[in-house]
């Protein structure tokens, strides 16, 4: 066991050549990065795609969007999944908003924010628990949560709002100089958890439990504990998915999201993270969703219809699982 | 008190059947303890009795000073008295690190919730002197061989769990020579505070490595001594106990007819099967008998051995499709992993690989002439319950098993290749599918099997091949002398008489 970075040839496996371990380790680990390059040199003879100004608004148009992705992404890492997400994402700005404009006179737009997030979270939490302790199938569970939410939010505001505060559509709305917080935001909470995956307990926790649920147990990881908190991470991420695009669009619809889950189970699985749980990367999942915001960004340039686009995201998710079963037989090749 | 662990009369029984019936074993520091005996003898239950994984159903476990309590007692617990447990197969996390791998339950080796660099740095750098594996520590453990990951779960037991206690089941099986002794040389070193278990099939290996050895034999520790004071032969005469044998069960030779099948390795003829004979293969796991069968169904061709038809002009089985469609018929050895189809019945289940065959038209499912193809093998075979409609959930192991069989004589074979067909089998069903095997199956057709018990290959086969380490060491006929249980059990373990 070496114990540094620059003594990789004491590896006993894989080849000696550096070229040969680089492309190999990107094919089986990275793939992401060379779809990324495909898509800007595509991109690149679309006229105003590759623009500073328009990659902000890629990086901006993707914040939404990324904060789910990273929400699934940790669920799915565990070996569960969420597809609640989509109704998170505006069940917990629909209810602050609620909050300020017509249920409580007065109530301060901050505390708006953190009753979104709060809400977010508790939804999270319900989902963990059933899934605890219930020993229900998540599937079922977050299906029922799907449905659920949705309704409510119908129900709550079938009309929409479209007076919502300003400070809290502050996040998704406002850019400094030329930058826009939101993007600001989505490549700060990818370092986040860049570096939970990284470097702490509960980072390295959940991907032995994706791995191997009995033998976690046994190590003495608190397994329900994990369980409950990947679904609170990901009810909290969905619900600032919520609060920026709320901000960006200003206002709240009551069809915001219907369907987006599709899409981030798409990102999240051209990323390269494993539905059956313990594997994926958090840069992966991050070109994922660049690489998707990317080509709405360039189907909008080009003018394609919606109706099409959403058939390009449809054969996205198709590519995304050829590429991810392409990976493993190339990982089964090399690694014997 | 000098022991760390003892077991007074351990018990443990799954459902009706006894696995273990009285084990009586005392672990001490400073000592190498081999526990040797044959495949079902209980070796495997009692280590995981000792280490939390199932619990006992009677006896006295004692852990120190203290007797365990059945309900408190589980892996954690067992983990926390400093008792370690390194199975046969080494536990699937595929795509954690070498590091995430190696401290994973490792509670120092966080400071805060986040990673504490300078104490894993300094248990990797302990670890990789001790065992000199050459991995990186970013290594997936997937695309690691099994051996390394085998010794990265010895290395994670012993330099960061500091278990006291470390049970080795079998783990020598699936490392190869260097590291093996490597490993045995380890267990030599790790001086006085551990005590150490070593399971193994290879008496040579327990002899040299072990202080003290004891002898499992159908569920009870029959024996327990010092190595010094006995030998080889010695061991394998107490491994197999003085077994008489039912001298009318023994059949007589019979005529084989013409060659159905033949294995071959590379340009070598290895063996090949007859019709009207049962043909038995004996050998330790590993020792290549397993090989051969799979070539023989025309599964993975591994160690390069491959089948041939010698009726069709010694055409190579390509495939288990192949293998099928020329008339050979096979019975897995992981019965309801690869044959048995749950949620199905006993017609079902029997007619499944000729349904479409016999039907007119041909490819519906017709009930009606399904239903009389199976009546008279559920007649012959004594399924029980006697129903077609039974759902094959509801039946023992012994019954699943003579749906399988009747499966494979719907399909009509010249050559029938049974692994391990009594495995999973109750004591009361197997005479009755191995008279089968040996009557209506080897009548018409050669048969190849596999059995774990020697006794069953003395009993019911005409020649038995004997694997030693990937090799054939001899090919015993009916009435030589080495065609007996503890022949056949010395020819496999490779010792001398």
């Amino acid at each position: 066991m070496t114990t540094t970075q620059d003594k990789r040839e004491m590896s006993a496996v894989g080849p000696k050549n550096r070229w040969t371990r680089f492309y190999r380790e990107v094919l089986t680990e990275h793939l992401i990065w060379p779809i990324v390059i495909v898509m800007i040199l595509i991109g690149s003879s679309v006229p105003g795609f590759l623009t500073t100004g328009n990659f902000l608004n890629v990086l901006w148009g993707a914040a939404s969007l990324g904060c789910m992705t990273l929400g699934l992404y940790f669920v799915l890492m565990t070996g569960r999944l969420d597809l609640s997400l989509e109704s998170t994402l505006i069940f917990a700005p629909t209810i602050a908003v609620l909050l300020m404009t017509s249920w409580v006179v007065g109530f301060n737009p901050i505390l708006g924010l953190v009753v979104a997030l709060a809400v977010g979270a508790l939804v999270g939490l319900l989902i963990g628990s059933l899934s605890n302790y219930a020993n229900v199938n998540p599937f079922l569970i977050t299906l029922g949560m799907l449905l659920t939410l949705r309704g409510l939010v119908v129900f709550l505001i079938p009309e929409g709002i479209y007076d919502v505060p300003e400070a809290f559509t502050w996040l998704g709305r406002t850019r400094i100089g030329d930058v826009p917080v939101a993007s600001i935001a989505l490549l700060f909470i990818f370092a986040i958890a860049y570096l939970v995956m990284k470097y702490t307990y509960f980072g390295k926790a959940i991907t032995a439990l994706g791995n191997n649920e009995q033998a976690t147990r046994v190590a003495g990881v608190n397994v329900n504990f994990l369980v409950v908190g990947v679904f609170i991470v990901a009810g909290l991420l969905a619900a600032l998915g919520g609060i920026i695009e709320v901000g960006r669009l200003n206002s709240v619809d009551a069809s915001m999201g219907e369907g987006r889950i599709l899409v981030v189970f798409a990102a999240a699985t051209l990323g390269g993270t494993a539905l059956t749980g313990g594997r994926g990367r958090i840069t992966g999942v991050f070109g994922a969703v660049l690489v998707i915001s990317g080509i709405t960004n360039l189907m909008n340039l080009v003018g394609i219809p919606t109706a099409l686009q959403q058939v390009m995201f449809g054969a996205i998710l198709l590519l995304a699982i050829l590429l991810s079963s392409v990976q493993d037989s190339l990982r089964k090749r090399w690694s014997s | 008190m000098n022991y760390l662990v003892k077991t007074e009369g351990l018990r443990k029984q799954f459902g009706q059947v006894p696995a273990v019936e009285r084990a009586d074993i005392e672990l001490r520091a400073g000592r190498v303890h081999g526990v040797i005996g044959k495949n079902g003898a209980g070796k495997s239950v009692l280590m995981n009795m000792i280490s939390g994984v199932t619990s006992p159903s009677g006896g006295r476990l004692l852990v120190g000073a203290s007797t365990i309590e059945n309900d408190k007692w589980d892996p954690r617990a067992a983990q926390d008295a400093g008792i370690a447990l390194i199975p046969q197969e080494p536990p699937r996390l595929p795509f954690l690190t070498v590091e995430d791998y190696l401290f994973l339950g490792d509670r120092s080796s966080y400071r805060l919730g986040t990673i504490n660099g300078s104490y894993r740095s300094r248990k990797l750098r302990e670890i990789d002197e001790a065992l000199g594996l050459r991995v990186h520590r970013n290594d997936q453990m997937v695309s690691l061989p099994i051996e390394v990951q085998q010794m990265l779960a010895f290395g994670k037991a012993v330099y960061l769990e500091q278990a006291r206690v470390i049970l080795l089941d079998e783990i020598t099986a699936s490392l190869s020579k260097v590291r093996r002794e490597a490993l045995l040389r380890e267990l030599r070193d790790l001086g006085n505070e551990r005590a150490f278990v070593l399971i193994s099939h290879r008496i040579s290996e327990v002899m040299s490595t072990c202080d003290v050895v004891t002898v499992m034999r159908d569920g009870e520790s029959v024996k327990t001594i010092e190595t010094a004071e006995t030998s080889e032969a010695g061991l394998a005469q107490e491994i197999v106990g003085s077994q008489v044998l039912d001298t009318e069960s023994v059949h007589s030779e019979r005529q084989a007819g013409e060659e159905l099948l033949a294995i071959r390795s590379a340009e070598k003829s290895l063996f090949s099967v007859r019709r009207s004979e049962v043909v038995g293969l004996a050998g330790l796991d590993g020792s290549g008998k397993e090989e051969a069968i799979e070539a023989a169904a025309g599964l993975k061709r591994r160690n390069g051995m491959n089948a041939f038809l010698p009726g069709k002009g010694n055409a190579l089985v390509r495939s288990s499709r192949h293998a099928a469609a020329s008339g050979v018929a096979y019975l897995p050895k992981k019965r309801e992993e690869f044959a048995t189809v749950q949620g199905m019945t006993v017609l079902e289940n029997m007619v499944l690989p000729v349904a479409g065959r016999h039907s007119r038209p041909r490819g519906l499912w017709m009930h009606s002439v399904l239903r009389p193809l199976v009546d008279p093998l559920i007649e012959s075979l004594h399924v029980h319950p006697a129903r077609p409609d039974a759902q094959i959930t509801s039946l023992s192991g012994g019954n699943r098993q003579k749906v399988m069989i009747g499966r494979l004589r719907l399909m009509e074979p010249n050559v029938y290749v049974l692994s391990e067909p009594t495995r999973g089998v109750d004591i009361g069903t197997k005479p009755l599918i191995l008279e089968t095997i040996r009557g209506e199956l080897a009548e018409k057709s050669g048969v190849l099997m596999t059995s774990e018990a020697e006794e069953e290959l003395v009993d019911y086969c005409d020649r038995i091949v004997v694997f030693y380490q990937g090799e054939i060491v001899k090919e015993v006929h009916r009435g030589d002398p080495d065609f007996s249980v503890d022949g056949i059990y010395r020819l496999s373990q490779g010792v001398e008489a």
